[in-house]
């Protein structure tokens, strides 16, 4: 036996072992994964149940439905792209960035409720503040705050009515605990501990919380005029990429000559993956660069 | 014919590496095992923080949150995929054919890009953690008190809020200033050594500085930086997007739409090509 055929065997058995191993340990994060998705699948049919029941409100539960519809309406245009391309390899191509595109669209919807919450929790600190001046009850304060519609409004009747049932600012606190946002933090700490500082320390805690959500909302605003242009020429990019795509899968001529062979083949997919992977890097750096961890 | 000998001493490389991952991996397990066992009494010690010499050692990945990716199949799973390619595409495209076999390094550049952006807003983190320290010390009394509530109350799942909650578990603890010492050398930040070296004068100014007025110094100096960073990036976002956006978005349209055309009309000139299609 020559020293290549033994090296040769070698690394045969080596890489049969080594593919074994990590088949094994992916399998392993798989049945994870899997096991996390049919728990939080679970979770949601199981607030849908308690919505039907009446334990949990209605309004809450029409959000939510509407927004799956129109997840579902991209899951299916996303399917009737792939179909209609009919290619081996450019129709699972399809299905992976449109998977991509379907993940962010989750997460940009997530990060904007998110924001949404920290916004009006901003809101409701100002006007806690000059209710706090006039009168100087915290429960008639919450019960004064106009809020817009959502889950930090919720929750503020939430603990109003805890508080109006004599419960402790702690136990009433609780409701807010469950919301995002470093403000909506913030607020529910004030709450939590009202009953163990003096007027004067709780006043100037919220006027410290007033000065720092303007200066935020004041960045906040700069970013987005800055941004406002680089969003737009992005936007324009991405929908020129998008129907330079379509066009050229459907249109008979170029579609047969990316496909003629594999080195144009490679070149095609390079092109889709280099158009998608910027496409969502620019996505997120101005997502990121909008949002207020930046400041 | 150098495909075969490139494929054999890569699938080589790749199943010496993951055998050796794998075993390397085995015996750690095995060994904290064994020295969990043996060192029951001296770990009972520190559990009372009496014996605390090792304490706090973390791991890069475990304080920036990257352990929850299974980085080691990501690795082999990229090689693997490259060697496919290598293999099955390799031969139709012999210009680019190395570069398959390149494809981990996407991998480390991930990582390094997901490590650039956890540190990437560092300071403003930094500035909210001392806003909210300063709010949870007025309604707690205590550095440490504060930093306490705020690790127990914040949902923030942030770089340094992260490393609070990782820090105040396990109930080691024995002052704020220790807290702010440990997360500096983790961070290897040095705003935060320097609001930490404030904190520790105030400390021991006998009254003279308070706490609360360091930190509320430490927040203005990382806000004027804050502003100034702001005020840069603003000036050179527009720019530097539309730039980057350019040849990566415009680049592949131009080339999807007019390769066709060019290739077309270089093979018609050549007298390769001439009616039909492309």
């Amino acid at each position: 036996m020559s020293i290549f055929r033994w090296v040769s065997e070698g690394a045969s058995l080596a890489l049969a072992v080594g593919v074994f191993l990590i088949l094994y340990s992916t399998l392993r994060t798989l049945v994870d994964t899997l096991v996390n998705l049919w728990r939080r699948m679970f979770a949601s049919w199981t607030t849908l149940r308690l919505r039907d029941l009446g334990i949990l409100r209605e309004e809450k539960s029409r959000q939510r439905l509407a927004m799956d519809w129109v997840r579902i309406l991209i899951f299916i245009a996303i399917l009737l792209i792939a179909a209609a391309v009919h290619d081996a390899l450019l129709s699972p191509l399809i299905l992976l960035f449109g998977m991509a595109a379907f993940a962010w669209s989750r997460y940009q919807a997530g990060e904007a409720q998110r924001m949404r919450v920290n916004e009006d929790a901003e809101l409701g600190t100002l006007q806690m503040r000059s209710l706090l001046n006039v009168d100087h009850s915290l429960l008639n304060a919450l019960n004064g705050l106009e809020l817009p519609e959502g889950a930090l409004r919720n929750a503020i009747r939430d603990v109003a009515a805890r508080l109006q049932m004599h419960q402790q600012p702690e136990q009433a606190a609780q409701a807010l605990k469950e919301l995002p946002g470093t403000v909506t933090a913030r607020l529910a700490a004030l709450i939590a501990n009202s009953a163990r500082i003096t007027d004067e320390v709780q006043m100037d805690l919220f006027q410290e919380l007033e000065g720092e959500a303007h200066r935020q909302k004041l960045i906040r605003s700069k970013m987005r005029q800055t941004l406002a242009l680089v969003k737009g020429t992005i936007r324009l990019l991405q929908g020129v990429a998008a129907a330079a795509t379509v066009f050229v899968l459907m249109a008979p001529d170029w579609r047969a000559f990316f496909l003629q062979d594999i080195p144009h083949r490679t070149l095609l997919t390079g092109l889709l993956s280099c158009a998608v992977l910027a496409s969502l890097y620019f996505e997120f750096e101005v997502h990121q660069l909008g949002s207020g961890e930046a400041f | 014919m150098d495909t075969y000998p490139l494929m054999v001493g890569f699938s080589l490389a790749i199943g010496v590496g993951l055998i050796v991952n794998a075993t390397l991996s085995s015996f750690y397990e095995l060994g904290r095992r064994w020295l969990r066992l043996l060192g029951r009494r001296r770990y009972r010690l520190h559990a009372l923080g009496i014996n605390g010499q090792n304490q706090g050692h973390t791991s890069e990945d475990e304080i920036l949150g990257l352990t929850r990716i299974p980085w080691t199949n990501l690795y082999a799973g990229a090689a693997i995929l490259g060697l496919a390619l290598f293999f099955w595409i390799g031969q139709a495209v012999p210009s680019i054919r190395l570069g398959f076999l390149a494809a981990p390094a996407l991998v480390w550049l991930f990582k390094g890009y997901l490590i650039r952006q956890r540190r990437r807003f560092l300071l403003g983190q930094l500035r909210q953690l001392l806003i909210d320290v300063r709010l949870h010390m007025s309604l707690r009394g205590s550095l440490l008190l504060g930093l306490e509530s705020i690790a127990s109350t914040t949902g923030e799942n942030q770089l340094v809020y992260r490393l609070l909650r990782m820090r105040m578990s396990g109930g080691q603890v024995k002052s704020g200033l220790e807290i702010f010492q440990q997360m500096a050398k983790d961070l290897k930040s040095a705003h935060l050594t320097r609001i930490t070296q404030r904190i520790q004068a105030a400390q021991q100014s006998g009254g003279l500085l308070g706490v609360d007025q360091a930190v509320a110094k430490s927040i203005e100096e990382l806000t004027d930086d804050i502003n100034g960073q702001t005020e840069e990036q603003m000036q050179r976002l527009p720019l530097r997007i539309t730039l980057l956006a350019m040849p990566f978005l415009l680049g592949p349209i131009v080339i999807l739409f007019f390769y066709p055309l060019v290739d077309r009309i270089l093979k018609t000139l050549s007298g390769t090509a001439i009616g039909g299609g492309f």
